[in-house]
């Protein structure tokens, strides 16, 4: 598969529209989560003010976060973990690798996180001759296959049982099968071998309780726990974003995410871990550390409209409900984070002149806002980064792509148009002349959609002559 | 290094803020009224119908029992069901006395020997407490050492008291929390519904992916024993 990256999304979204399996699998996964979503939300006859606790709580962590980040971490330290800080993907791999390096280990098993995905952290590791292993079985697949997630909930849901029974052929050697029973058991022997030898864990944290100092994670598979509890060294990598107050608020969360994410009312497992073992235990993890990421995620506390995009949980409702995402998937976004809300967050964190495709990547349709838990108004974010893409302004601390050669043409010949009668006349008589034989422009428009013919007379002739009654 | 990136992240928020509340003034504070928004508490008589109800959907089993006795039986009903002739034990009071009840049965009870435990079929924990909302087991690693005893073996058999079952998750997180039972938050309290599950491969359940296959809880109704 080629790498695509966010600035070529027209070129991958058309690719992706080719793969007849990938549609498949798309259509089923976001049509079953969706209905799964309905009627687990139908359930909680107060999920609307649920949903405002929701956002108002992140609005609050967000718009104090000088306050709350501090807190937590003062609290993770006195629970004995160990914190650590990085300003970019770079500087976040180096931590880990120094973490790993130091204490001799050869193998991490990770669960699944989107931060570590974000700082490409296998690549690094694996530079240093340290095997990441990852332990939840979608993400493994694709670990085994060479490939990136496709889905947040589901990475591997681009591939069909039958690819995944070859690829665990060719890969660890079991004998062909169709039963995804008999394959999920082999994924189980193989990495609990893992587990069982791996001195290091590394998980992501789905929120990060100031008032404790605690992380905790949802799960179903039990790869998290195992991460978690098994090896005798464990590194959260989060990003600051995702704090909240205290463990009270977590019960509004534990409702909406698991609801929102696959329609379950709660996922099989949540760990609240609050540091490493104590004299006396003889289970745990004898050493905890947290890495807290910036990566560009502190400028986007600037305003109240960017800021909203770090109250995200994850839990993936935007990507089901989302008609774009719907007919591409997750990979033509280029990035970790596809889907709508990779659309707002992908330009955030790695600059708009590197994604300034994706805020168009979007029909406004506005079903990513209506199933978000916590509010964030999507198309609003969208709108935003398109007018900072089309005014020049750009985002604090980002370059500002160049707006379109043709485009800036086609404005420049639209202001001279309209300063006179006359020069709207010919222009007029121009596009008319110029807009069936579909070039420039108008081609790029018309590949995917229809162009309405102009009207026989021109409004202006029909005026001057005397509009028609048409009774 | 790192305190260079603490500081300068830190100063990058502080400035990140102050420049947005100078433009666009503080947020609205929390409202508290909204602050125990949608459950309303489950009465103490349908806890345990909601319980069991909650438990049977994400497909574990539930048996109610009159006391210690019967839930001996029921421990070794399960196992003899699940055909496991060896069980890994924690180290709860009340574990103990159901382990020496299991005649004919092996039991593992080195917390710390990882490859016995890593070998065992089965795993018999308490849990310190119940949530009916959700079918839910609440594992406090402070009062008893089963993170791996409930987590490694195939088949989880959990005992719990009956008064043990809160109503809500919001009662749950309380009862955790620096201000509940204990004065520090205890190093890992996992909630536990239903077995461990996938749906990865081509969006289909299979149970049993890297923890239990199967959960079975057993809740004790008489409280003076043991």
């Amino acid at each position: 598969m080629n790498e695509m990256r966010p600035d070529t999304f027209d070129e991958n979204a058309k690719a992706a529209l080719q793969d007849e399996v990938l549609r498949g699998a798309l259509t089923k996964a976001t049509g079953l989560f969706g209905e799964r979503r309905t009627a687990a939300v139908e359930e909680v006859p107060d999920w609307e003010p649920l949903r405002e606790r929701a956002r108002q709580v992140k609005e609050e962590v967000l718009a104090h976060l000088d306050e709350y980040l501090p807190r937590f971490v003062m609290n993770a330290e006195r629970q004995g973990i160990v914190v650590h800080w990085a300003r970019d993907a770079k500087e976040a791999c180096q931590v880990v690798v120094d973490l790993a390096t130091a204490r001799g280990v050869k193998t991490v098993v990770k669960s699944k996180s989107m931060t570590t995905e974000e700082i490409h952290l296998n690549a690094a590791l694996e530079r240093e001759a340290v095997e990441p292993v990852e332990t939840d079985l979608g993400e493994w697949i694709i670990q085994l296959a060479g490939e990136t997630p496709s889905h947040i909930i589901v990475p591997a849901i681009h591939k069909t049982k039958r690819q995944v029974a070859e690829l665990f052929t060719e890969k660890i050697g079991i004998p062909a099968t169709d039963d995804e029973k008999e394959l999920t058991r082999c994924a189980r022997d193989v990495l609990r071998a893992r587990f069982a030898e791996a001195d290091m864990g590394i998980s992501g944290a789905n929120f990060a309780i100031a008032e404790t100092g605690s992380i905790l994670l949802l799960e179903n598979e039990g790869n998290i726990r195992l991460t978690t509890s098994l090896p005798r060294f464990h590194l959260a990598v989060l990003g600051i974003e995702k704090i909240i107050p205290t463990l009270a608020d977590l019960a509004a969360f534990l409702r909406l995410l698991p609801r929102s994410g696959t329609g379950q009312h709660l996922t099989s497992y949540q760990s609240i871990l609050s540091g490493p073992r104590r004299d006396g235990d003889t289970e745990g993890p004898e050493e905890v550390h947290v890495l807290l990421l910036d990566n560009g995620r502190s400028r986007m506390l600037r305003e109240r409209v960017t800021r909203q995009s770090l109250a995200c949980i994850r839990c993936g409702a935007c990507l089901n409900a989302c008609p774009v995402y719907q007919q591409v998937g997750g990979h033509a976004y280029g990035s970790v984070y596809p889907g709508p809300i990779g659309a707002i967050i992908t330009p955030q964190l790695s600059g708009l002149h590197k994604a300034a495709q994706l805020p168009y990547a979007s029909s406004l349709c506005g079903a990513c806002r209506q199933v978000c838990p916590v509010k964030i108004d999507i198309p609003e974010l969208l709108l935003h980064l398109r007018h900072r893409i089309a005014s020049g302004e750009g985002l604090p601390g980002s370059d500002v792509p160049g707006r379109p050669l043709l485009e800036r043409f086609g404005f420049k010949l639209w202001a001279w148009a309209m300063r006179g009668p006359r020069r709207y006349r010919i222009a007029n008589r121009l596009l008319r002349w110029l807009a069936p034989l579909r070039v420039g422009p108008v081609r790029a428009w018309t590949a995917a959609r229809d162009l309405r013919p102009p009207a026989k007379r021109t409004f202006r002739d029909a005026w001057r002559d005397g509009i028609e009654d048409p009774s | 290094m790192s305190e260079d990136a603490k500081r300068e992240i830190l100063a990058s928020i502080a400035a990140a803020l102050a420049s947005s509340r100078e433009l666009e003034g503080d947020p609205p504070p929390l409202d508290p009224s909204t602050s125990r928004c949608a459950v309303p508490t489950i009465a103490a008589t349908e806890r345990l119908s909601r319980f069991r109800g909650m438990l049977e959907r994400v497909g574990a089993g539930c048996t109610v029992v009159a006391n210690l006795e019967d839930a001996a039986t029921a421990v070794r009903d399960t196992l003899r069901e699940a055909g496991a002739e060896k069980v890994a034990v924690s180290n709860a009071d009340v574990v103990s006395e159901l382990a020496q009840r299991l005649e004919g049965v092996a039991l593992v009870d080195d917390l710390g020997d990882r490859a016995a435990l890593l070998d065992c079929p089965a795993g018999l924990t308490t849990a310190q407490f119940g949530i009916a909302e959700t079918g839910t087991l609440v594992l406090v690693s402070s009062a008893e050492t089963h993170r791996l005893v409930s987590l490694l073996p195939p088949l989880h058999v959990a005992v719990l008291r009956e008064s043990r079952i809160l109503g809500t998750l919001d009662d749950a997180l309380k009862v955790v929390g620096p201000d509940g039972d204990a004065t520090e938050i205890s190093r890992a309290i996992t909630f536990v519904t239903g077995p461990s599950r996938t749906a990865d491969i081509e969006l289909t359940l299979v149970v049993g992916v890297h923890g239990p296959k199967h959960l079975q809880v057993i809740v004790v109704r008489e409280e003076d024993s043991a």
